[in-house]
This record gives structure tokens, sequence and C-alpha cells, in this order.
């Protein structure tokens, strides 16, 4: 059985899916009995959801203005 | 992901109109650069991304579709600083994925068989959206995506910003798919550290 600190280094492979059917079960079974192991994955996937979320980062006219006069050079 | 910026208008991008080129140098040049840093390192991606811009001008005539447009630049760049990188003839460290994992997760946060003696803390803003709203939480987690080490945020970028797939992102940046997975799991530790003191003391 996965103890605790097993769980949290697959954190993100659980909650991407990236896991095989096996260690799936392992997580489903250490999870139903340790809340902080619930807690810790549910963190996980409130930032990986929460980035998902956010605005895209755009560039300042400064950095767009730099790549425009390098496509206007005459080559 | 929530965009407040137009949708990129494709035909006019593949006539190379200057208003919608702007638009697409805007919203993926950051990213890129993060991309390229990853590959060739930090002082050459500015200059391969602004020579990837070129690249990506006079190719967009010929654009077809069959991928999406950012999977289209990423490739586009990609290529670029690899060969830079091989005509450079350059090393860049990878990062060493043994010893220290993350910090997060050391191990005098769990006891000797490894189940939790300091366990995370609860959230009281538990949900992304509640997450979403707090100014000064977005300050602290710009901040700590900026100084993640560079192959670590570009991984971080192209899956949980860009949500490119894994398997794109491993031939993006030419490394494996434990790699990648492993320094995810990194950069969302960073942040999870970031929002937990957050939570605890409302400071980054």
């Amino acid at each position: 059985m996965l103890n605790c600190k097993q769980v949290a280094h697959q954190a993100s492979d659980y909650v991407d899916r990236n896991v095989n059917g096996w260690q799936r079960f392992g997580m489903v079974v250490h999870l139903f009995i340790c809340k902080h192991c619930r807690r810790f994955v549910q963190h996980v996937r409130i930032t990986r959801d929460f980035m998902g979320k956010r605005e895209h980062e755009v560039a300042s006219e400064e950095e767009v203005k730099k790549v425009m006069k390098g496509i206007k050079k005459p080559e | 992901m929530e965009d407040t910026t137009p949708p990129l208008d494709l035909e006019k991008l593949k006539q190379q109109d200057h208003a919608s080129f702007e638009q697409l140098v805007a919203l993926y040049h950051r990213q890129l650069v993060a991309v390229a840093r990853a590959i060739i390192g930090d002082s050459l991606a500015e200059e391969v991304v602004q020579e990837g811009w070129v690249s990506v001008y006079r190719a967009l005539p010929k654009f077809e579709g069959r991928s999406a447009v950012k999977t289209w630049l990423y490739t586009i760049i990609s290529n670029e600083a690899k060969t830079r990188l091989r005509k450079e003839k350059r090393i860049v460290a990878l990062e060493d994925l043994g010893g220290d994992d993350d910090g997060y997760l050391s191990d005098d946060r769990f006891n000797a068989v490894g189940h939790w003696k300091n366990p995370a803390p609860d959230w009281h803003l538990d949900s992304p959206d509640q997450l979403l709203e707090e100014e000064h939480l977005q300050k602290c987690i710009d901040h700590t995506v900026s100084i993640l080490p560079d192959q670590q945020k570009a991984v971080f970028i192209l899956r949980d910003i860009e949500q490119q797939a894994l398997s794109e992102i491993c031939n993006i940046l030419d490394v494996t798919d434990s790699y990648v997975r492993v320094l995810l799991h990194r950069a969302r530790l960073k942040l999870m550290q970031v929002i937990d003191r957050y939570q605890e003391t409302g400071e980054c």
C-alpha cells in the first residue's frame, strides 16, 4: 500500500490521469483512508485549474515593436 | 483559459496583415522566449525568438492549419533554438533531478514510515475562482513563475497555461515524458507553497 510520501509525489500524475490502472487503484485506496492526502491532492488540482483559468500574459508594447521592427527590415 | 483579447483572425494572418501579426506577437512572445530559454539558455533566447518571428511571418501564407497556431509557433521556435544550439555547440545543463526534490515535500514533512508529520494546511480559499479574485496573490504567483528555473518554467507554461499535450511538450523541448512530469510537479509544488503562505498570512 502506498504511503503519504509516495502519494504526494504522484499527485500531479494522478490529477492529470497519467497513471496506469494499478497506480490509480493504489492512489484511490490511500485517498479513501487519508484526509491529509485528499487535501494535498485537492490543492494540486486547484492550483492546476487556477493557473489554467488565469489571463494570458501578453508582451509589452516595446517588445511587440522590437519584433515588428525586425519584420519590416529590408532583406 | 479566459482571454479578453479578440480572437486571432487566421485568414488575415495568412495574408501577413500587420495588425493581426502584432496581436499574435503580443499573445505569444513571452511564452516563446520562455521556451527558447529552456532550450538554448538565457543569453541567446531573445535573439532566437526575434529571428523565429521573421520565419513565422514568412511562413504564414503557407500555414495550413493542421495544428493550432500556438503549437505551430512553439514548433518553429523550438526548431530555431535547437538549430542554433547545434551551431553554437552549446551545452545547456539540464536540471539535476536527483537530490533535493522540491523543498515542499522535504523529508521532515513525513515520519519514518512516510506518513504526514506536517500535512498541508487547510485553504479557506478553496476553488480556482476564489483564488482568481485575490489580486495580491496574482502578483505573488507571477513573481514565482518568473523565477522558476528555465526548463521548469517552460514546461509549466506549456502544460498548465497553454494546455499543450505532454507529447507535444516532449517534442518541443526534446525531453522525455517522465522528465516533463517531474518538472511540472515541482513547478506546481512551488506555487502551492506560495498559495499556502498567502492563505495563512495574506502575503507572498
